[in-house]
């Protein structure tokens, strides 16, 4: 009787070890799974809204070489942005938003395009955290939906001038 | 066998001799009784003797024929040198001060016993398996002299009594253990909830964040419409936003938390017109040329989204003053 009755406190104290455990674990799992949106998705959205919303005009593309060489535009969910700003001077210069195998790994990286028209290393690695991001237009608004690792969803968008 | 004098020898590794010894110093009635705990704990004969702090003999040479506790004692009187400082029962008084560690300190660690069980024990003077009024007895005996000890009848009784004295001992210990693990089952309970709570409030926080995030998001898109429609498109019967007080209401999908989960939210869509406006333009009759010359004609674009996280609904809205 009081081994049965020690066996059986012995295993309800590891069972509730174990879940005080498992309790811990998830909730490590569960702040992990969130880190993306509360933390990133701030920054993400600072520089892609203020991005979106001061571009002149945009294209898509497919591909870095087709958005440089400017060919083979398209109005359907591409992983490349070519955004036109006009300078103070008058001049256009041109920036690409690009979700691609970058220097730090796949991630969305911003290029400004020099006046020669040759690309080099990317001005900026916006987020390297979602695994995919893409371009698309709505109703006329360019918008952008990365999407996280935990599968979370979120959609900037900007409306051009 | 370890030679001290020229007149004296000292017996302590032939345990048939001790044996002998042991049988003449008890009375025949007591001789049946004597090895009933000496055959239960012959197997845990090893000990250690520890006096006022001090090892007065290793665990391994002492050899008891019965570890109840008078194993100095006996082995005084089986030396039979009364005269030897070490023999203790005539030498000292305070032989009740001898502590007795019936299991190795692995067991004391591992709570087959727990250290009171000895210590308590110590603390009142006693060997390890006398009662109070035993321990008096004995140091009465241990004053009266050798003789009054080893014939009398009462002292070898004590000792096969003490036996069943500590078996039941231990099993009180058992209680005490079950005891601990119900208190330890309990202070695991406790301690599970307070994490759980403060898990949840560390994580309720975040929740209430992401939805501000996804909210702010899809606003973006709603401004950015706003902005973009076209004039002629926004007065139109069938616009998006209809004048006020009439609205329009969509539900639409904001984002998707972790997991791929959608969240929804209703968008309610209106536009006001600005109390300058001509009346031509939709205005109330307050605009006139004098104090809008230039015919403009304004409308405040408004989004409202509504969403519920836990039970509570949040609002947020964006307008656009849009004017041609």
């Amino acid at each position: 009787m009081e081994l049965t009755l020690a066996m059986a406190i012995g295993m309800a104290i590891g069972a509730i070890v174990l879940a005080m455990l498992n309790q811990q674990i998830a909730f490590l799992q569960i702040f992990r799974a969130q880190s993306f949106l509360n933390e990133e998705a701030p920054l993400v959205s600072s520089h892609v809204s203020k991005l979106l919303m001061n571009a002149e005009r945009f294209r898509l593309h497919a591909s870095l070489s087709e958005a440089l060489a400017g060919q083979n535009a398209t109005l359907a969910e591409s992983p490349v942005l070519v955004l036109n700003y006009r300078q103070p001077d008058g001049t256009i210069r041109a920036g690409i938003l690009s979700f691609e195998e970058g220097p730090q790994g796949e991630g969305l990286y911003y290029y400004v395009v020099p006046a020669d028209g040759v690309l080099v290393e990317p001005e900026w690695a916006v987020t390297t955290r979602p695994t995919n991001v893409a371009f698309f237009v709505n109703s006329g608004v360019i918008r952008c939906r990365l999407t996280g690792p935990a599968g979370e969803e979120i959609i900037f968008s900007g409306a051009m001038q | 066998m370890k030679r001290l004098g020229p007149s004296h020898e000292l017996i302590t590794d032939n345990l048939p001799l001790l044996v002998r010894l042991q049988i003449a110093l008890l009375k025949g009635d007591l001789l049946a009784e004597f090895f009933k705990p000496l055959f239960h704990r012959l197997g845990r004969c090893f000990r250690i003797g520890v006096m006022d702090g001090h090892f007065i003999k290793s665990s391994v040479k002492e050899f008891s024929l019965d570890c109840g506790g008078e194993g100095v004692w006996q082995e005084a009187a089986l030396r039979l040198d009364t005269n030897h400082p070490q023999t203790g029962l005539f030498a000292r008084d305070e032989n009740t001060e001898v502590e007795r560690m019936f299991r190795g300190p692995s067991d004391q660690f591992l709570r087959r016993i727990t250290p009171a069980e000895s210590k308590g024990r110590l603390d009142n003077l006693l060997g390890a398996q006398l009662g109070c009024c035993e321990a008096k007895e004995y140091r009465g005996n241990g004053k009266h002299g050798l003789a009054a000890w080893i014939g009398g009848r009462d002292a070898h009784e004590r000792s096969l009594v003490r036996s069943g004295d500590f078996r039941k001992q231990r099993r009180t210990n058992k209680g005490f253990a079950l005891v601990e693990a119900t208190m330890a089952m309990a202070l695991l309970s406790i301690t599970g909830l307070l994490l759980l709570t403060l898990s949840l409030n560390v994580i309720q926080p975040r929740q209430y964040s992401l939805q501000q995030i996804l909210s702010d998001s899809y606003l973006t898109f709603e401004r950015a419409q706003a902005e973009r429609i076209p004039f002629g498109t926004l007065l139109a019967g069938d616009s998006p936003w209809p004048v006020s007080p009439t609205v329009s209401n969509e539900t639409v999908e904001i984002g998707k938390l972790p997991g791929g989960r959608a969240v929804t939210g209703v968008v309610t869509r209106t536009r006001t017109r600005d109390a300058n406006n001509l009346a031509a333009n939709g205005g109330v009759g307050v605009g006139t040329l004098a104090t809008n010359p230039a015919s403009m004609e304004i409308w405040r674009v408004q989004s409202i989204l509504r969403y519920e996280i836990s039970g509570r609904t949040y609002v947020k809205s964006r307008t656009v003053v849009r004017a041609q």
